[in-house]
């Protein structure tokens, strides 16, 4: 039986008050399972990011119920989301927010100082093909090495969870497309649960499961029994 | 890592970073410094005092025999009680026929030679004599050699078996010169034995008490059956007190100087360090995102702070003692004599530093508690502009025609009011103290014309000698022509029966009215002294709460008949202190005129022939001799200027750099629009022109005010009126303008590089 990763029940996240109150999520509830890998599609302020940070452990909300490996996320101090960030949840933004004054090697080595037993910086950025740009400084390299250093960063904390947001906004189609290959296979290859928010439908079709979302709403929850390879895409 | 980071932090952001170093320096090292000479010169002052017993009050009389000497001693409160004989003599002629001041002593308990080279002082020797080392090494005199000193009527040869000093020879000059020259003073010690039997009679009791001397006189002369000249406290000795007024200067001038530096840097750190952790919002929100704990991110922060600040106080410390401090005390070692002098420190720098440092982690620590406080994934994205609103500035009449370049600087004034106040009172400050500095040299030469061309209306002082008779004197005058000047010591009050705490000791200036010897009133205006009218000095007036019209009463140093006269008008001097009045009217109250001298606008060289004169002055002489003594008053302004222009360097670059950050993406938008790097410059250079033009305005009253306050710092003794010319204050703002235009075009370049791609993605 598949278990449970993440369950969102009935949630809502409210900016603002009196008149200048916005909804950003509405009533949202959804699943997902250990090992899935989950697009949330959506357009500019469909509410994709707030779920993902909410789930991310970086917003709270408003009302309802966030719960993650049975634990009540939305119910946590500021110091469990703490550490519920560090322990559960490898997130890669959209401009990989690495570190400027720490090279390659250092911002996923910057791991072991919030998680002790991190895994090997080194043989991280290794995995993602980077092990002779480890010196580097991240204004020295491309977009998308940049975003792979993002990625052996969040790796480097072996979480149970990888959140993506927009993780091939910023980079070319090429380049993109290595950055999503390698977010599949943590999925397809070693069981991670990989949830990435896009705005790009074509991505969507890579995902087992894809959660569209409008105006802060759960539009559709579409499961796709054959998701392509990326390789298949068109992009 | 995070070391890591915050080193190469540093490197990145070195400007802000160095600017968050060099003002806790500078207000450390400025503080430090001044501190150096004060604690120096008192530790050693202390232990010199300490080590020689020093005589607390003089007890004079015609024969102070050990009868009297042990009724002194039974009075309580008295601790240790010596005799000596003391009295002034001379060298040989191959030394200048110097003046020598001679002590006879039997044993020594208090005032004790202090041993420079050779053996110490033996009262039971009477085979050797103990020379004033300063005299000693002007005539290059060694231990062993022969030396004869003319006093009493005798020709006492002795060998000289040490090189001493004592507290009263702190600061020594001979009263024929008008600046030190060791060569024309020096003093003796010997055994009283050396002297024949039928001179050693001692003319002095030295005691050490507990407390106030004077206020034993009561107890004093009841036990001695009022049996004695007069009695003296340390405050009678002009050296002594001169040393003390100057280091007391220096320790008001450390406090009121280093404080308006503490000031600056602390305005300046806590701006500098809420910026640069503002611009470090996305980082903090990236270790937030990814689960580093508040506490560790905010220790980061801090470090940077506490390491910068700490280090800057650290060097400032440093730099004080060694550099600033050890120039000041070499060059007051110049002017006194107090062994074992050095650059002293206290506890009191290390607070002074604690305190930035604590300033400079606070701020950090605020400015990362707010990023810290909102949820990671708002800190992730780059800080929403401040909102627009319209500024005051809009509703100035003529708006509208302003172009493009003003209305944007005052809405950015506007909307960043704190960097605009930071602009502002950090050159309000430097420009305080650049005139401040600027003006201390006008004052000394405001001074200088008010002292020797308006009080001093002569060209030569003939000084005689304490023999000489009012006769002779006037004999004199009558030759060359001139005014008689006389003077004696006095008590003044308000009132005929005055506590002790309502009375003030000073001068009595007796003058004969011909306005050659001059007065000036409060407004520095000379004018004559009414018959039957005296001037008494402001500040003393002040203390005393006399005014023109009132009655004062005073009396001599030897007298007991308090005497009365009415105040013409308030008076002031440089440097003397008291009562200014008419010879007639002094003559009139019974009391004998003895002048002390002749001030001629002729020519006095032939007065020099006189037994009754000691010694002939030329203005030039004296005015020089004045000048060396402003050489320690020229090192502060020195530094004062230095201090001052550095500060306005940092403060401005400091202010353009965090403009520049803030404002980065503003101006690359305007690059993206087509605006030329020239145009963003001076949009730039605007606003740093319009900040230091409004802080030069606001600086220049403070500059004087902080100028008079130190001025008045000095003590009662002293009362200079602060001058600041226009040329001082349009060179400390034409600085200040400069620096403001030069810190605009050092941003030409970077204006130039601006990633434009970079910085409006947001990209750290």
């Amino acid at each position: 039986m598949e278990k449970t990763a993440v369950e969102f029940k009935d949630v809502v996240k409210t900016y603002g008050k009196g008149d200048g109150l916005q909804t950003a999520v509405d009533h949202v509830s959804f699943t997902i399972n250990e090992g899935e890998f989950v697009v949330i599609l959506g357009r500019s302020g469909a509410g994709k990011s707030t779920v993902l940070n909410m789930l991310g452990g970086m917003d709270k909300p408003t009302e309802g119920t966030i719960t993650v490996g049975g634990e009540e996320v939305s119910a946590m101090s500021d110091k469990q989301l703490s550490e519920y960030r560090a322990d559960t949840i490898g997130f890669i933004f959209q401009f990989y927010n690495l570190i400027p004054g720490l090279t390659a090697f250092e911002n996923v080595a910057l791991v072991k100082d919030i998680k002790k037993d991190a895994l090997d910086a080194g043989e991280m950025l290794d995995k993602v093909g980077l092990s002779n740009q480890k010196n580097k400084f991240p204004a020295q390299m491309s977009g998308g090495q940049q975003q792979r250093v993002s990625i052996a960063r969040a790796l480097a904390k072996k979480p149970k969870i990888i959140l993506g947001d927009e993780p091939t906004g910023a980079l070319d189609s090429e380049t993109g497309l290595i950055v999503l290959d390698m977010l599949q296979k943590l999925s397809t290859e070693d069981g991670q649960t990989v949830i990435l928010v896009t705005h790009n439908a074509d991505i969507a079709k890579c995902a087992n499961r894809v959660i569209h979302m409008r105006n802060g709403k759960i539009k559709s929850i579409k499961t796709n029994d054959k998701p392509l390879s990326v390789h298949d895409i068109e992009w | 890592m995070l070391k890591r980071k915050m080193l190469r932090d540093l490197k990145n952001n070195f400007a802000q970073f160095f600017s968050i170093f060099i003002l806790s320096a500078v207000a450390l090292w400025c503080y430090t410094g001044f501190q150096a000479n004060v604690l120096g010169g008192t530790q050693a002052r202390e232990a010199f005092d300490e080590k020689s017993n020093f005589s607390d009050g003089w007890l004079y009389g015609a024969d102070m025999n050990d009868s009297k000497a042990e009724k002194l001693a039974s009075v309580s409160g008295i601790k240790d009680v010596q005799q000596r004989i003391e009295m002034l003599g001379k060298a040989d002629e191959k030394y200048n026929s110097a003046e020598l001041y001679c002590y006879f002593q039997s044993e020594q308990k208090v005032t004790k030679p202090y041993t420079i080279k050779g053996a110490d002082y033996n009262p039971a020797d009477k085979e050797g004599v103990w020379l004033f080392f300063k005299f000693a090494d002007a005539w290059k005199l060694n231990i062993g050699d022969r030396f004869t000193a003319h006093v009493l009527g005798q020709d006492i040869d002795k060998e000289i078996k040490g090189f001493v000093t004592t507290p009263e020879y702190e600061f020594a000059c001979a009263s024929t010169d008008a600046d030190t020259d060791f060569h024309n003073i020096g003093m003796a010690y010997m055994s009283i034995d050396s002297l024949p039997e039928e001179l050693r009679q001692f003319n002095e009791l030295v005691f050490t008490c507990e407390g106030d001397p004077l206020k034993l006189e009561s107890d004093i002369s009841k036990a001695l059956n009022g049996e004695y000249a007069y009695l003296a406290d340390r405050k009678s000795l002009d050296g002594y007190n001169r040393l003390t007024d100057e280091l007391a200067q220096h320790d008001s001038f450390s406090y009121i100087f280093s404080g308006v530096f503490v000031a600056i840097a602390v305005l300046v750190i806590t701006t500098t360090m809420k910026r640069m952790v503002a611009q470090q919002r996305t980082q903090i929100g990236t270790l937030n995102a990814l689960g580093m704990k508040n506490g560790r991110i905010m220790t980061h922060y801090l470090s940077f702070s506490v390491l910068l600040s700490a280090l800057g106080c650290g060097a400032g410390i440093v730099l004080g003692i060694f550099t600033f401090g050890k120039m000041m005390v070499n060059m007051f070692s110049q002017f006194y004599t107090v062994p074992a002098w050095k650059a002293g420190y206290d506890f009191k720098s290390i607070i002074l530093s604690a305190v930035i440092v604590a300033v400079c982690a606070g701020a950090a620590f605020l400015s990362c508690r707010q990023i810290l406080k909102i949820h990671p994934s708002e800190a992730l994205r780059p800080a929403a502009a401040k909102t627009a609103n319209p500024c005051i500035f809009e509703r100035l009449p003529f708006w509208n025609r302003l172009g493009f370049n003003a209305r944007y600087n005052l809405r950015d004034i506007s909307r960043s009011k704190l960097r605009a106040v930071m602009g502002c009172a950090g050159t309000m400050l430097g420009m305080l103290i650049m005139s401040l500095g600027m003006g201390a040299y006008d004052t000394v030469d405001y001074v200088k014309k008010w002292y020797f061309e308006d009080i001093q209306n002569y060209e030569q002082q003939v000084l005689f000698k304490d023999s000489c008779t009012l006769s002779e004197a006037e004999e004199l005058e009558a030759l060359i022509g001139g005014e008689l000047i006389g003077g004696d010591m006095i008590s003044v009050a308000a009132s005929r029966h005055p506590t002790s705490d309502e009375i003030v000791s000073c001068k009595l200036t007796v003058t004969e009215g011909k306005g050659l010897f001059r007065v000036s009133d409060r407004e520095l205006e000379v004018t004559p002294l009414e018959e039957g009218t005296v001037a008494i000095t402001m500040k003393q007036a002040d203390k005393l709460g006399l005014k023109k019209g009132d009655t004062v009463y005073w009396k001599s140093a030897s007298g007991n008949e308090w005497n009365e006269n009415k105040i013409g008008f308030i008076s002031r001097h440089p440097s003397v202190i008291g009562i200014s009045m008419l010879r007639s009217d002094y003559e009139k109250q019974g009391f004998e005129f003895k002048p002390t001298m002749l001030v001629s606008k002729n020519d006095c060289s032939k007065a020099k022939s006189y037994n009754c004169v000691s010694a002939v002055h030329d203005m030039a002489d004296i005015r020089a001799a004045f000048d060396k003594s402003m050489e320690v008053m020229d090192l502060l302004v020195y530094f004062m200027i230095f201090f001052a222009a550095l500060l306005i360097i940092v403060v401005l670059y400091n202010s353009g750099n965090l403009s520049f950050n803030e404002r980065e993406k503003e101006f690359a938008t305007l690059k993206v629009m087509g605006f030329k790097s020239g145009a963003i410059r001076r949009l730039i250079s605007t606003q740093n022109l319009w900040l230091s033009v409004i802080g030069v305005f606001l600086g220049l009253p403070f500059g004087r005010m902080a100028l008079q306050a130190m001025m008045d710092s000095n003590g009662d003794v002293i009362d200079w009126p602060c001058y600041v010319s226009p040329l001082a204050y349009f060179i400390s703002a034409a600085f200040v303008m400069g620096v403001s235009i030069l810190v605009g075009f050092m941003f030409s370049r970077r204006i130039k590089r601006i990633d434009m791609v970079g910085v409006l993605k947001g990209i750290e």
